[in-house]
């Protein structure tokens, strides 16, 4: 879902050609593949792939090889430090075509950590991210900037997208005993039966068929700008 | 050359230096002990976080750095007597296993005393990229590199120019003729366990604002500096230099230009392919059996 997020803006550019490198840990590898299945359906041709282990230092290698290619924009499936180290490299090596990271770095950590070279790259995301930013007829706008003032007077640090998704499946849990009681099936079926319920990571809608419940508009697709979130649309 | 083949060069010269570091640090404790440590990664890690905390609290960067090489000295020195020495009748094997306890308790220690975040440093001299030749290089990793360089120059003279240096060699050589000469082998080996601390800090510090560091970065330098050694020949000091610059170099060749997938396999085959042909690596030959 990420990759079609990312996808549509691609498409929304203009950007045709892309070169991705990824991480070779779980997150990065399955949305590597998650990518690799649907980029046809929107026009898009990947002209480069590199890899990074988890725990790699340096990216700058796979980099290069990336540059001799040209692409029109970079996607940077991965997860932790390495998609830090990646955009650090990215600039180092004077890159220009736009940058994508994926939903894996919707922290603040990444900012800090890859600095300046932050600036500029887009990643898909939870509206929880820009919860002040967001426009107050969204109907998220109230439960992102509540759970996002919580957070940060509670922990004392600024919110990421993971604790937002770890609030949100607690919530649902909830309505789902609340209406049904605490039975292990009931509770199964009432989380199902879930509808329009609006969390930080998106407005969602259960069917015994999808567990997920979100659309790709629970996406919003973010650019990072002076070191902070901004929404890039 | 192609300013390609330049940047592969470049990477794997700094990853190599970093590597080299790890190994020689390997190489001081095993000489003077016989122990492998595989603590050796975590002084690399103290290296970097104290580092990054005392300059986060204030410090100048010199002082950090200063109190990091103290901290994972200190560490050393501990690691050596309270779980070394009290043990040093036992094999060498059981005094591995030892410093992999030491390690994990370290690492434990440092995720309570820091946290379990990733954090960096700024570049020494900035971080702005520079230009070798079309190869685009952070001044950082001239530090990495200069200042490996500078750590073996230092290491060597040491060994060859000092009586305290050639007391470890000795004791290296064979620790009972070297206690009935008079050499106090315990200082010896606490001192070999100061050394390679203060060795594993530096390279920890100097590679902060290229890699980052969080408190288990310790884990895989460790591996990939004992991969270092091996292919270098153990208890070699150039062996392990070599070894290190080896390494990084195949990973950068191969991810640059055969495939990033690889990279690490054809690191490791490369090592393989040697240690078929040399089994004790490359400097390995020189080194006296003891029974």
């Amino acid at each position: 879902m990420a990759c079609e997020k990312i996808f549509e803006d691609l498409k929304k550019r203009n950007l045709t050609k892309i070169a991705m490198i990824s991480g070779t840990d779980g997150f990065g590898k399955s949305m590597r593949d998650e990518c690799v299945k649907v980029n046809a359906r929107f026009g898009i041709e990947i002209v480069a792939e590199e890899n990074y282990g988890p725990r790699d230092t340096d990216m700058t290698p796979q980099l290069t090889n990336i540059r001799g290619k040209n692409p029109q924009a970079v996607v940077n499936p991965g997860f932790g430090q390495g998609p830090a180290i990646v955009t650090r490299n990215y600039r180092q090596l004077g890159l220009t075509a736009p940058l994508y990271q994926s939903h894996g770095v919707a922290s603040k950590q990444f900012i800090e950590l890859a600095g300046e070279a932050a600036n500029g790259v887009r990643l898909p995301a939870a509206a929880l991210l820009v919860a002040d930013k967001l426009p107050d007829s969204d109907p998220q706008k109230k439960v992102a900037a509540d759970y996002a003032k919580k957070f940060t007077d509670t922990a004392k640090q600024p919110v990421s997208t993971f604790g937002g998704h770890a609030y949100d499946g607690l919530m649902i849990l909830a309505g789902a005993i609340q209406r049904g009681g605490a039975d292990p099936k009931t509770i199964r079926d009432e989380i199902e039966r879930t509808k329009g319920f609006v969390g930080t990571a998106g407005i969602f809608n259960m069917t015994p068929a999808d567990h997920m419940g979100l659309g790709l508009e629970a996406f919003k697709m973010l650019e990072i700008k002076g070191g902070d979130w901004a929404l890039a649309e | 050359m192609s300013p390609e083949f330049l940047q592969f060069l470049m990477s794997g010269l700094t990853v190599g230096a970093v590597y080299a570091l790890v190994a020689l640090g390997f190489t001081m404790i095993y000489n003077a002990s016989d122990v492998i440590n595989f603590a050796q990664g975590e002084f690399v890690m103290i290296g970097g976080m104290v580092t990054v905390f005392a300059a986060a609290a204030g410090l100048p960067l010199p002082l950090a750095a200063a109190a990091a090489i103290t901290s994972a000295v200190v560490t050393g020195l501990l690691l050596h007597r309270l779980a070394i020495e009290p043990a040093r009748g036992a094999a060498p094997v059981v005094l591995i296993i030892i410093t992999i306890g030491g390690a994990l308790l370290i690492r434990g220690i440092a995720q309570v005393v820091f946290d379990k975040q990733f954090h960096k440093l700024p570049g020494f001299s900035g971080d702005q990229p520079v230009n070798v030749f079309g190869a685009s290089v952070v001044p950082q990793a001239f530090w990495v590199i200069g200042g490996a360089a500078v750590i073996v120059l230092l290491v060597t003279l040491f060994f060859e120019r000092t009586l305290l240096g050639r007391a470890v060699l000795a004791t290296a050589a064979n620790r009972l003729a070297a206690q009935l000469v008079g050499i106090d082998v315990s200082v010896v080996m606490a001192l070999s366990f100061g050394l390679s601390a203060a060795i594993g800090a530096i390279a920890g510090l100097l590679i902060t604002p290229i890699t980052l560091t969080s408190y288990d970065v310790g884990t895989m330098l460790a591996l990939k500096g004992f991969a270092a050694v091996v292919l270098g020949g153990l208890g070699s000091a150039a062996g392990a230099v070599a070894g290190g610059l080896i390494l990084g170099l195949c990973e950068a060749m191969a991810a640059g230009y055969i495939s990033s997938s690889y990279k690490d396999a054809v690191a490791f085959l490369v090592m393989i392919a040697v240690l078929l042909v040399m089994p004790r690596g490359l400097f390995g030959a020189a080194h006296v059996e003891r029974v």
